[in-house]
């Protein structure tokens, strides 16, 4: 597939997963909880694309993840790239592409994501309106619920976007 | 430079990449604005998708609830069902309650506007409307509550009878659709004076003993005249409701549909104690 192509389907996936997300927790606990469907895909491109069609499209899914947030602008597209790079590192240890490495990958990326949101969140809000760290526990059990999704995710997306088999590890490679 | 930049340029893309939404989060996370429209195209793009999911999974769900999973729904709509019928009957009961509160608060509203009367509030515990026989109704008040035969009987709407056969805790009343029941009235509107005798069967009586020349038309009401010893004057006995006057005679007659329906009376009062004019006989007792 054309890097080009994958970007734009990488982004429509985002958008049906947001979706999807918003409906499923409505349909199943009334947004008790809470799911992350947008991570797998830039988990997905870190691990399957090659640096600038995974970092672009990591920004891409970040800016429909921030516009679907309603928070300060900019805030999920840096940590989608970050997440994007942080995933190229430290997938290369193990085996991320099997589905429990992906999942188990998927998880720590909605933890790490929903960490860093609250981090900088609570650095730029005056101290009466930041986020509690209470908080920690909702985005627990987000990353669980979306780990536990992220396989099927998984095997959607390697249909729909083809992996560009990336075969050398390394944030840059 | 340019070659530099080139070489470098994955690096450069990332860094900018990262670099500028953190920024621009730095920038406006101090001061939110209202959603852009890129949050719109957002919203616009994804809420159909939502809207479809759920109406797949609301739809899915509710085929399973209705239709497959209906575990221990055959035990609920038993015990459903046999709240319902609780409920009915507890809600019928309250319903007769209220109907019986209502004739009650009528029949005291009748009592207290006739302060001349000292009325014995009773309930009908009976009724004999054997065609054969006499039009009576057994009230459960007797000659221990003051009771006396004759008595007038009445109800919030207006007369019923008067008392026939007296027992110390119950009474007969007979009815004014009694062949033997005769009640002086007068017409409301134009004072002319008559009887009102039953015709043995529940429904319509008959006016008698009104001149030919007095003035009658259907629709007159008709009131006690309290000149036959037995009732009070003013109280409602019914309505003409078709005058027959004939080719000749001194008398014109009429039917008349009383004022209370025998058939539906529950709660009455009896007047124990009347203004009667003096002197006036009193009203014969029935033959049977």
């Amino acid at each position: 597939m054309k890097p080009l192509l994958r970007v734009p389907l990488a982004l429509l996936a985002a958008l049906l997963l947001l979706a999807m997300s918003a409906s499923v927790t409505s349909q199943l606990s009334g947004g008790a909880v809470s799911l992350a469907l947008a991570v797998p895909v830039i988990v997905w491109l870190g691990l399957e694309t090659p640096v600038v069609e995974g970092v672009i499209g990591a920004a891409l899914v970040g800016v429909v993840l921030d516009a679907a947030a309603g928070g300060p602008g900019g805030l999920l597209t840096f940590l989608s790239v970050i997440l994007l790079l942080g995933v190229r590192a430290g997938a290369g240890p193990f085996d991320a592409r099997s589905r429990l490495g992906f999942a188990l990958l998927c998880g720590a990326a909605t933890f790490l994501m929903g960490f860093g949101a609250i981090l900088l969140t609570r650095y730029v809000t005056p101290a009466s309106a930041d986020p509690s760290w209470g908080l920690l526990g909702r985005v627990l059990v987000e990353s669980l619920l979306t780990a536990a999704a992220a396989p099927a995710i998984r095997w959607a997306l390697d249909r729909v976007l083809v992996p560009a088999h990336r075969d050398h590890p390394g944030i840059l490679r | 430079m340019l070659s530099l930049l080139k070489r470098y340029r994955e690096v450069v893309l990332v860094v900018v990449l990262a670099v500028v939404p953190l920024g621009v989060f730095l920038a406006h996370a101090r001061h939110p604005s209202d959603r852009t429209t890129l949050d719109r195209f957002v919203l616009t793009v994804t809420s159909p998708v939502e809207k479809a999911i759920d109406w797949t999974v609301s739809g899915a769900l509710s085929t399973w609830q209705r239709y497959v999973w209906l575990r221990g729904a055959h035990e609920r709509a038993v015990a459903l069902s046999r709240t319902v019928n609780e409920l009915r009957a507890e809600n019928t009961e309250l319903s007769q309650l209220k109907a019986e509160n209502e004739r009650l608060e009528r029949l005291l509203v009748f009592a207290r506007s006739k302060p001349e009367h000292r009325a014995v509030g009773a309930r009908i515990i009976g009724t004999r409307m054997d065609p054969k026989g006499l039009q009576l109704v057994t009230i459960d008040r007797g000659a221990d509550d003051g009771v006396r035969r004759l008595m007038p009987v009445v109800t919030a709407d207006g007369v019923l009878g008067r008392v026939h056969t007296l027992g110390a805790s119950s009474a007969d009343v007979l009815l004014l659709s009694d062949r033997n029941s005769s009640i002086a009235v007068r017409v409301e509107r134009s004072r002319a004076r008559a009887n009102v005798r039953g015709q043995g069967a529940p429904g319509p009586c008959r006016l008698e003993y009104a001149l030919r020349s007095d003035d009658l038309i259907e629709g007159d009401q008709l009131v006690t005249s309290g000149t036959d010893g037995v009732f009070p004057r003013g109280l409602p006995v019914g309505q003409v409701t078709r005058v027959k006057r004939g080719g000749f005679g001194l008398y014109q007659a009429a039917d008349v549909l009383p004022a209370v329906d025998v058939n539906r009376a529950e709660e009455v009062a009896v007047l124990v104690s009347t203004e009667v004019p003096g002197g006036l006989p009193a009203a014969r007792a029935p033959e049977p």
